[in-house]
Parts: structure tokens; sequence; C-alpha cells
């Protein structure tokens, strides 16, 4: 026989258990004559406890009605505060927002790109840019006057080329990350102000 | 409203402080990735390529290409690799081994994805349990409650929430298929105005993807954890889910912006954490090395007795890869154990929060119900 669960039962009546502990109570009780009088007994309390009349307590509700009416009450926010909240809210928000506009631009003009190369887009593609992408322009311009040739000019062309597609991304990334951060930080900061000035109220 | 400060300092105590929950952590890690944030792992970054040096051959040039690829293919299966001794049939019989390695890990595949959700549901579980009780369970007992109904309820709502964005997607692959398609064979000229209207449609369904996938990603986690914990069926998880999400989106999305933010922190330390732990990796990958090299020079004995050159090597190194990897980068795996164990532990704290929250109405209330 395992341990008794008489601390459990209480909770097993009121059907507040679950998952693995509702198990082992069951299964214990199963078993177990002592816990099976015990939650018996509970039983018998309860319905006799209910039977027993009401005394005249206030409801919770009206309780927190009665101290809500105690409480020195705050001043309700301008039109312009709200505002402000709001805005406040709408920072994070805009910022995803940006960040989800400039990841899918890049990701269609990825998609550009690779229907100009298969001759989708020749009609337009002049007019769209989209070809000046890849292209290095330092790299030959530093090739045309001597100072790179052969592997070392590919190679520089070639990271020019890679650069200047990833370098604006990356600082877009970094700066929304950034800002995002700095919102946090600055929520954080307000929110243990907040959170003291309540104390110092309290 | 809740205090989402408190929700994450409690997590961490949580983290620190139960370290079984490491072991499902790690589960987790492996099947889902390590690096991802759970809000949409894609980090958004895109290469573009080259464009001057690169020419993507036309339509008609991709079929000329496919043909010439397959008489080579044809050529190589006949006549073999000369050069390094290899016959067309130990060539043949390499291709089965890859078939039999691909089989291989379908099935570690499968068997890790049962261990992901069984997980998900353990560490949920474990969390809760703990708040209820302040008991800890062992791994043992961890796996004994996730291996349930549940787990099983929470691979099917994955997959319905993944499914609008499955779909999307297909529809923009789909047709843009046709697109290329009919474009290579009928001779249609494009007007800038229908390129314009087709890039706006394309940019469109994509930022309505990527949006829809992350409001779905939101929700899951309230599906889940109504499913978990109040043991309810896919379609009432669904249904309570959404109805506590939408009765309290203030404190959810609170909850949610905090997480971002706390993502993005993630991925810059976690930067920072992988260059540092590099030492650490070097160390793991040599008792990898060691681990793996007597199944491995067992494996290449095996194979050597049907191929020949260097194919018995390469097929012995395919197979005890994916161990070596798990070995060698473990101590990546368990910074994304931590992750994974943290961020599920917050959404558990903050369903419990939210549901204790005397806001709710009695009809909204979740209450237990069986299937």
């Amino acid at each position: 026989m395992s341990k008794h669960m008489t601390e459990w039962l209480n909770a097993y009546l009121d059907g507040e258990l679950r998952g693995l502990r509702l198990h082992d109570v069951e299964a214990h009780l199963e078993e177990c004559r002592a816990c099976q009088e015990e939650l018996q007994s509970l039983r018998g309390l309860s319905v006799l406890l209910q039977e027993v009349p009401v005394p005249g307590f206030i409801s919770p509700e009206r309780l927190a009605a009665q101290v809500n009416l105690r409480l020195p009450h705050q001043q309700t926010a301008t039109p312009r505060k709200r505002i402000l909240e709001i805005g406040w809210w709408m920072i994070p928000v805009g910022l995803l927002a940006t960040w989800i506009f400039i990841n899918t631009s890049f990701l269609v003009s990825d998609i550009l790109s690779a229907a100009s190369n298969l001759g989708l887009l020749t009609s337009i593609s002049d007019w769209l840019f989209i070809s000046s992408s890849g292209e290095a322009y330092w790299s030959s311009t530093l090739g045309q006057f001597g100072f790179l040739s052969g592997n070392s000019l590919d190679w520089i062309a070639s990271t020019e080329a890679f650069t200047r597609t990833s370098i604006p991304q990356i600082t877009f990334q970094a700066s929304i990350a950034l800002l995002y951060l700095s919102w946090i930080a600055i929520w954080w900061v307000r929110r243990r102000h907040q959170v003291h000035g309540k104390l110092l109220e309290g | 409203m809740i205090d989402p400060v408190k929700i994450l300092q409690r997590a961490w105590y949580i983290l620190w402080n139960y370290r079984a929950l490491w072991v499902f952590g790690l589960i987790l890690a492996i099947a889902t990735g390590a690096g991802s944030s759970g809000n949409g792992g894609n980090n958004g970054m895109q290469y573009g390529n080259d464009g001057h040096s690169y020419q993507t051959p036309s339509y008609g040039s991709v079929q000329e290409a496919l043909k010439a690829f397959k008489q080579e293919v044809q050529k190589l299966f006949t006549q073999g690799i000369p050069e390094f001794h290899i016959s067309g049939e130990a060539l043949t019989t390499f291709l089965w081994i890859i078939g039999i390695f691909v089989v291989f890990m379908l099935l570690v595949g499968i068997v890790v994805a049962i261990a992901r959700y069984v997980s998900e549901t353990a560490v949920i579980r474990m969390v809760d349990e703990y708040e209820n009780t302040a008991t800890k369970m062992t791994v043992r007992q961890g796996f004994r409650i996730g291996w349930s109904r549940a787990s099983w309820r929470l691979f099917l709502i994955n997959l319905i929430v993944h499914l609008p964005v499955i779909l999307l997607v297909l529809l923009l692959l789909i047709t843009g298929m046709i697109m290329l398609v009919v474009i290579g064979n009928v001779n249609i000229t494009l007007n800038p105005v229908n390129i314009v209207a087709m890039i706006g449609l394309v940019f469109l369904v994509i930022f309505m993807v990527i949006i829809l996938s992350i409001i779905l990603g939101l929700l899951r986690q309230f599906f889940w954890r109504v499913c978990v914990l109040e043991e309810a069926s896919v379609g009432e998880s669904l249904r309570r889910g959404f109805t506590m999400v939408r009765e309290n989106w203030k404190n959810v999305g609170l909850m949610w912006l905090v997480m971002i933010g706390l993502g993005i922190a993630w991925a810059i330390v976690s930067i920072i954490a992988v260059i540092i732990t590099i030492p650490i990796v070097i160390v793991t990958s040599i008792i990898a090395v060691i681990v793996v090299a007597i199944p491995a020079l067992l494996l290449v004995g095996i194979f050597s007795l049907f191929l020949g050159g260097p194919l018995p090597w390469i097929a012995g190194a395919l197979f005890v890869l994916p161990l070596f990897f798990l070995i060698a980068f473990s101590p990546w795996l368990m910074l994304g154990s931590w992750q994974k164990v943290y961020t599920s532990t917050v959404w558990t704290l903050t369903y419990r929060e939210i549901k204790a929250l005397p806001a709710l109405t009695p009809d909204t209330e979740v209450q237990p119900a069986g299937d």
C-alpha cells in the first residue's frame, strides 16, 4: 500500500485535481480503505455545511465595490493622454510592420531578380532597375585604373556585389532591432516607475 | 492586467531550478531547430545573387539541359567513374544505400516528430504541475505524462494552424509555375501594367502570409495549452483558445510584444554565446569523432563487401554524420534547449495568469471537459 493521500482528498472532492495527480489519487482510492472512509466523511461534512443557513455575509462583488468607493479615485485620462498612450503602444507594432514590409520587399526583389534572369521581365527590367543590384562599380573602376586584376579583381567584385545587397538588409534589420529593444527598455523603466509610485501611494 | 516581468522572472527561476525540463528542451531543440525563436524562425535575411557573373538559362535551354543531364546520368551508371575505379554496378549499389539512408532518416524524422510533441506536452504539464503543487517530476514521469492523446492533438493543432500559410504559399508557387510554363510555350508579351499589378499581388500575398503566420503562431500557444491542461479536443481547444485570446487581447498582446523583444535580445546573446562556445564545440567535435569512429568503421567494413573505391567511406560517413553533429553541436543545442523551455514556460505561466484573471466571465471561462 502506498502512502495515504489524505492531504489531496479535499481538492479531489472539489474537482480541483487534474492530470497525473488526479490519476494517482483515484488509483490510491480504489485500493485504500482508510482514504475511502476519509473521503466519505469529508463528503458528509460538505453536505452538512451546505445545510447550515448562510450567515449575512455580503457578496465579494459588493465588498469589492464598497472598498473601491473608499479608495482615492484616480483621475480619468484626458483624450491627449489616451492618444499618447495608444501611440506609445503603436510604436512596437509599427516597427514590426516595417520589419515585415522591408523583408517582403527584399523577398519580392529577389523573386524579380530571378524572373529577370529567366527573361520574363525584359520589357521593364531597365525601368525597374532590376539588373543593377549585382553590379560592382568600385571594383571595376579600380580594375580600369590597373589597381586590381585577375583573381583579386574577381574576388573584390563579388564581395562588392554581395555587400551591395546584404549590407542594406543587415542595416535595416539591426536598426529595427535596436529601436525595438530601446522601446522594451523604456517600457521596463516606465513600468518600474509606475510600480514604485503605486507602492509609495500605498 | 497581467504582470509580464513577474512571469518572466518566474519562468527564469523555473528554468534554472527544474533541470528535468532541460531534457525535453533538448528534444525540442533537436526537433524544431535550436535557433528558431518560436514566433517564426525566419530572420528575414536573403542574399541576392551575383547577377553580373551568372545568367540563368531560358526555359528552352533548361529543357535541353535536363535532357543532357539525363544522358549524363545514364552514362554514369553504365560506365561508372573510371578515374576513381568505381564501376557502374558499384554506383547503383551506392544509390541503393543512399535510398536506405533516406528511409532511415525518414524513420528517425518520424521518431523525432513524435518525441517533439510528447516533449511539448510534458513541458507544459510539468510546469503547470509545478505551479499547482510545487512538485518536481523526474524525466521518466515527464515522459509518462507527455505520452498521451494530448500530444497527438498538439500535432493536429499544429497542422491546422500551418494549413492556411501552406495553402497560400502553394497558391503562390502554382501561379508562378503556370505563368512560367505559359510564358515559355506561348508567345505572350506582358506589358508593364500587368507586371506591376502582378508584383503588387505577390507582395500582398507574401505580406499576408507573414502576418498570418505570426498571428497563428501566437494563437497556437493558447490552443496547445487549452488542449494539454484542460484535456480538450482539437476543435474545443481552437474555440476556447481563440475566445481566451479575444477576451484578453491586451494582456496577450503585451506579452507577445515583450516576447518579441526578448527574442531579439536572445538572437544577439546567442550569436555571442555561439562565438564564445566555439572552443567547447571543438572539444565536443573531437569527442564526437571518437564516439562515431567505431560505428563508422564497422559500417565502412560492411559496405566494403559491396562497394569499392571511396564509396564505402562516403556511405559510412553519411550514416554516422547525424550522430556526429548531435554530439559535436551539443553545446549549441543546449542553448537552444534553454530557449525552448523558457519560451514554453513563459506561455504556460501567461495562460495560467490569464485564466486566473477575475475579468473572465463565466461564459468564457475554460471548463474542464472530456472528449
